[in-house]
């Protein structure tokens, strides 16, 4: 591959070099194209493609549009990808898993329309773990993708396909969604920017639900400011989704360069204490960047941390056991006869193509929200969450403006090395989850990348609605940290 | 080397979860399971792991949920939504067949 | 649940305790415009089989309830004419099942299980001078319907009509207040008055009102009885249950808890397979919807916007309009005739207006619907039977307010009588014409021409000369005179005018 190609651009220099006609849509997007078909051979980052042709056609609309000077929207014909759990109209959503190989969504989730409305181009969707639940990828159904860093190494998940194809330049940007780090994790194992918004500013219709109190759908792109331009397009109240918030849409690059001059940043202990040695000294750097640029930091303990994890899991497990309920292969899905069957034999039947992981997790949330377990389980799990969020909410109204952590404790392992031994896969979880159990929004930064070739991403929170300030200290540090090698090819 | 965090966050052992549960569960959620060994281990470490929460001392915690006013809600509109025959099973007269009840 | 052992084991040869009878009624909310959480019509009925569906009711991938603003107040209104209290947030939860109607495997509803967050609770109401406590009001989805093809169970084709999945329900759930049949009777009738006055429901669509019924002795286990399909089966089902625990009870035996089902056909209820999720529903918060708050500004302005109740619009027809109070019990019972009254009525025709409304419209009804009606079984319907015969007919939809109104000033002001009122009403209802074309056509005005009426008058005198000449010192010989001269008209002549004539005839000036 050429790399000085154009589709490097960044998002921001994409829409400029389009509107200001350095190159045109058609030409970006077919050598998009041409890198996709080349790139997927390695790395699986999509599940399908759509039709190119459609998809040229209407690249050339926009610019048609553009030279006619007619409004082409804020995207202009960017290519974007999208992750296999969100719908969109006339086209397969399989989540990842076999129970949907053969459902065509009815409608565009508002994501979709939103993106649709500003002139992107949604060129594929995107691989994930089945029905989102996993952190390398490695449960998707139609197997993993692979970390353009190492392909030996797992993406991270569940949105590992949307991160490769960030990292890649499979595409400008690409949304994913994070029910407890599932746009983190695989952006910092893929060295991206992945942006988990505030819960209830960007609309979950179209998403298909995993764990519905805690999820949302967030960009994964190649800067802090692509991410910002893309969240700006899917974010603001949505009347087909009652949980977002009253909030009118935002421009989110709007003060995005203000720097962290005067703010208060927590580098929280749990989090950071049992994490490995190379992604730690990151951690100490990025604080260091920080407070040159004007910010201070300091370490402060959130006790409830400890006991993110097992109430994450609780809940999680309980919301998926409820909304893959609805996958009984009765309305729609794949084929498989009725005849010969009672009722609850076929849903059993047919409920057997969800892979062992979604099957696993549907059992223990049967369990721990079943009469006799949920005041033990689901019941505690939901009051530990309550208890997380006074800690957390706490510690943004006396002292910090953003807490701070690795993303994820870990390198990024090898593909197989992790897969079976479920409770040593949750700890992976532990730094992000707190975001999603309190409603938070968070990013992950790129930072660094380990002696063996590996990124590490550094983890940033704020509180509720604090999006701007968020993206205002990512971006701080972006600009801050040392120059990233080029990931390799 | 794993990190530390896997052994600062000691899992009781109590290995309460039986097969028979297991199996009794995934009838519940209707999964075909053919071999609930298999799945048994898993879920029990699982399960072990879940009871840290009894040590989180949340007994008395209330929960918090959020709110929004009765006029911010959908408003009652009929408005048709058409199209939807061409992505659902039918089996004629646009009915959905679905296998007898026991 | 209730503990065995306190059954009735012991008192085995004495007297049968008393029997303890609770309600679970289901209304629609068939009134409104839109289902609780998608956009598709309430009122389902007559529509093809899955043509009142989106994704959001069929369970679709992706998809989020999005909650009725509307379902909300009038369910808050219900809550409150029930006396309940209204919790400042409510909330909705999952109760999951597998079953073929529901699209997501579990019914959204309501639940007390963290605080009192159902639309309405605590409530009592009076019935038949006794106090029937309310336990909770709860809003949740109607499922699909089931449809059953093919003679043998081995050819039987199961099929599934989701139009119904995710109408609006009111769950009422009482307290076991009752003692028998006739209670549950007036209960029944004075809700089903109720959610039609608060313009929820109309209690006579089939399927509309629902009922289930737990009995018990006095300290005796419960039993749930289910697949009840009308009010008239209720009771007779209520009546089988106490009679046959009661039985149980005379022989020593214990009452199984249970759930059992009306068997229609056979008289009898009988107990149902248990199915494994009643054994204990795993119930979850629903996160798609969050809590709703309704403050006391919200309960304020739904009080003013609730409408009359029943007993009081009967209060009124009685004291302010002078109705007698059968009459104002009949009419104020039902919503859409009480609205018709008082959408027609002026200070001098209300008397008239109800009597005409409540003899003669309510039985042209009552007529036009029995000659129409399709023999149609409804399943689940238990509002149906008393109301089904007053609403819906051609007769109430030609009758207009203007038309009705012009009848009863007619007959007020005595310019017709009140037999050719009923002749006119029915001439309206069939050829759909305005108050002036009928009584002008029909020739129904009263003869108050006193020419034409002079020869009449004169033949009656000649016909009957012995009361003629009593007439001159005994008056209730002159109305005899009046009436044979009605008779000669056929009810037309003008009483007034009439007797004014006699008495000039008769006494000669
Ligand atoms: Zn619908």
């Amino acid at each position: 591959m050429n790399h000085s190609s154009i589709i490097r651009a960044s998002a921001l220099e994409y829409v400029r070099g389009v509107t200001s006609g350095e190159f045109t849509a058609e030409e970006f997007l077919s050598e998009t194209l041409s890198r996709v078909g080349e790139a997927e051979t390695r790395y699986h980052a999509y599940l399908r493609v759509e039709d190119s042709q459609r998809l040229l056609a209407r690249a050339r609309e926009v610019d048609r549009g553009i030279k006619s000077g007619q409004k082409v929207g804020l995207l202009a014909g960017m290519p974007v990808s999208i992750k296999d759990n969100i719908c969109m109209r006339g086209s397969r959503t399989t989540c990842g898993s076999r129970m949907l190989e053969g459902f065509v969504a009815p409608y565009d989730a508002t994501a979709v329309s939103r993106l649709h409305a500003e002139g992107a181009i949604i060129v594929a969707k995107a691989n994930m773990d089945e029905f989102a639940m996993g952190l390398s990828t490695e449960f998707s159904a139609y197997g993993p993708s692979r970390n353009p860093w190492n392909t030996e190494y797992v993406p991270g998940g569940s949105s590992g396909g949307s991160a490769v194809a960030a990292a890649a330049f499979e595409c400008v940007a690409s949304l994913g969604s994070d029910t407890g780090g599932s746009v983190r994790n695989p952006a910092s194992f893929c060295s991206v920017v992945g942006y988990k918004p505030t819960y209830g500013l960007v609309s979950r219709h179209g998403l298909v639900s995993y764990a519905n109190s805690i999820e949302q759908i967030g960009p994964i792109a190649r800067t802090v400011s692509d991410a910002a331009l893309v969240l700006g397009v899917i974010a603001g109240r949505d009347e087909h989704d009652d949980t977002t918030a009253d909030a009118a849409a935002d421009d989110y690059l709007e003060g995005i360069e203000g720097g962290v001059e005067g703010m208060r940043v927590g580098i929280v202990d749990e989090m950071t204490e049992g994490a490995d040695p190379e992604v730690a000294r990151a951690v100490a750097r990025a604080a260091g960047d920080l407070e040159a640029a004007g910010a201070s930091c300091e370490r402060i303990s959130l006790d409830m941390v400890g006991y993110s994890v097992p109430s994450y899991y609780t809940i999680t497990a309980a919301e998926a056991a409820s909304n893959l309920a609805r996958y009984d292969n009765l309305r729609y899905g794949y084929d498989l006869p009725t005849d010969g069957y009672e009722f609850n034999s076929y849903v059993a039947e047919a409920r057997g193509r969800f892979g062992p992981e979604v099957t696993r997790r549907m059992i223990l949330g049967g369990y721990v929200s079943s009469a006799g377990h949920a005041g033990r389980y689901y019941l505690k799990a939901l009051k530990v969450r309550a208890k997380l969020t006074r800690e957390v909410a706490d510690a943004f109204a006396s002292s910090y403006d953003i807490l701070m952590a690795p993303t994820v404790p870990i390198l990024p392992f090898r593909i197989g090395e992790k897969s079976d031994d479920p409770v040593s896969l949750f700890m992976v979880d532990l730094n992000t989850v707190t975001a999603n159990l309190t409603r938070r929004p968070a990013v992950s930064v790129p930072y660094a990348v380990s002696a063996g070739g590996l990124p590490i991403g550094i983890q940033m929170m704020a509180d509720s609605m604090q999006d701007k300030t968020l993206l205002r200290a990512a971006r701080a540090l972006e600009r801050k940290r040392p120059p990233l090698p080029e990931v390799p090819d | 080397m794993p990190p530390r965090l896997i052994t600062t966050l000691a899992i009781p052992q109590s290995g309460l979860v039986t097969e028979e549960e297991i199996e009794s569960v995934s009838k519940l959620v209707r999964i075909k399971v053919v071999d609930h060994r298999e799945h048994v281990e898993k879920v029990r470490d699982m399960i072990n792991f879940f009871e840290m929460l009894d040590s989180a001392g949340v007994e008395d915690d209330e929960l918090v949920m959020d709110d929004v006013h009765v006029s911010q809600l959908r408003e009652d509109v009929h408005e048709p939504f058409g199209g939807l025959s061409g992505y659902v099973r039918q089996y004629r007269d646009g009915y959905v067949r679905v296998p007898n009840m026991s | 649940m209730s503990g065995s052992g306190r059954g009735a084991g012991g008192a085995a040869g004495g007297a049968a305790p008393r029997p303890v009878i609770g309600l679970e009624i289901h209304c629609q909310m068939t009134s409104l415009k839109s289902k609780l959480f998608c956009p598709c019509r309430a009122d389902y009925r007559g529509m093809a089989p899955n043509e009142n569906v989106c994704p959001v009711c069929m369970g679709m991938p992706g998809t989020l309830p999005r909650l009725n603003a509307e379902a909300v107040r009038r369910g808050t209104m219900i809550a409150m004419a029930l006396g309940c209290a209204i919790p400042e947030r409510i909330s909705f939860f999952r109760k999951n099942y597998f079953y073929p109607d529901l699209p997501k495997n579990f019914q959204i509803t309501q639940l007390d299980m963290y605080g009192d967050t159902s639309i309405g609770g605590r409530g009592s109401v009076l019935v038949g001078g006794r106090t029937v406590g309310i336990r909770r009001v709860q809003l949740e989805e109607d499922p699909g319907r089931m449809i059953y093809e093919g003679a043998s169970v081995q050819n039987r084709i199961s099929l599934v009509d989701y139009n119904r999945a995710g109408t609006p329900l009111v769950e009422i759930v009482t307290e076991p207040d009752f003692e028998g049949p006739r209670q549950l009777r007036l209960f029944l009738q004075m809700l089903s008055d109720m959610v039609g006055n608060l313009g929820v429901c109309n209690p006579a669509l089939e399927g509309a009102m629902r009922a289930d019924a737990n009995v018990s002795l006095e300290g005796g286990n419960r039993v749930e009885i289910k697949n009840i399909s009308s009010f008239h089966d209720l009771e007779k089902a209520v009546v089988f249950e106490i009679a046959r625990q009661e039985a149980q009870h005379s022989r020593g035996l214990e009452v199984a808890q249970e759930t059992r089902h009306w068997d229609a056909a056979r008289k009898i209820t009988a107990p149902s397979r248990l199915k494994e999720e009643e054994k204990g529903y795993r119930y979850l918060l629903e996160a798609d919807i969050p809590w709703v708050r309704i403050d006391a500004e919200t309960v304020e302005s739904l009080k003013s916007r609730m409408p009359e109740s029943v007993s009081e619009k009967r209060e009124r027809f009685v004291s302010r309009h002078m109705i007698p109070p059968q009459v104002a019990d009949v009419l104020s019972s039902d919503k859409m005739y009480s609205d018709l009254f008082d959408a027609a009525r002026t200070d001098k025709n209300a008397r008239e207006l109800a009597n005409i409304i409540t003899t003669d419209l309510m039985g042209l009804a009552m007529a036009s619907s029995a000659a129409a009606a399709a023999p149609a079984a409804a399943r689940d319907d238990v509002g149906g039977d008393a109301q089904k015969k007053k609403h819906d007919d051609p007769a109430s939809d030609v009758i207009r307010v203007d038309g009705l109104r012009e009848l009863a000033d007619a007959v007020a002001s005595g310019q017709m009588a009140r037999n050719s009122a009923k002749q006119a009403l029915h001439e309206m209802a069939k050829t759909g014409k305005s108050f002036a074309e009928v009584s002008s056509e029909m020739d129904l005005g009263l003869i108050s021409d006193e020419s034409e009426l002079l020869g009449v008058v004169r033949s009656v005198i000649s016909e009957e000369p012995q009361a003629a000449k009593q007439a001159y010192s005994n008056p209730n010989t002159v109305n005899y005179l009046v009436g044979k001269v009605m008779q000669k008209t056929r009810g037309k002549a003008d009483p007034q005018v009439t007797l004014e004539l006699l008495k000039r005839c008769l006494l000669g000036d």
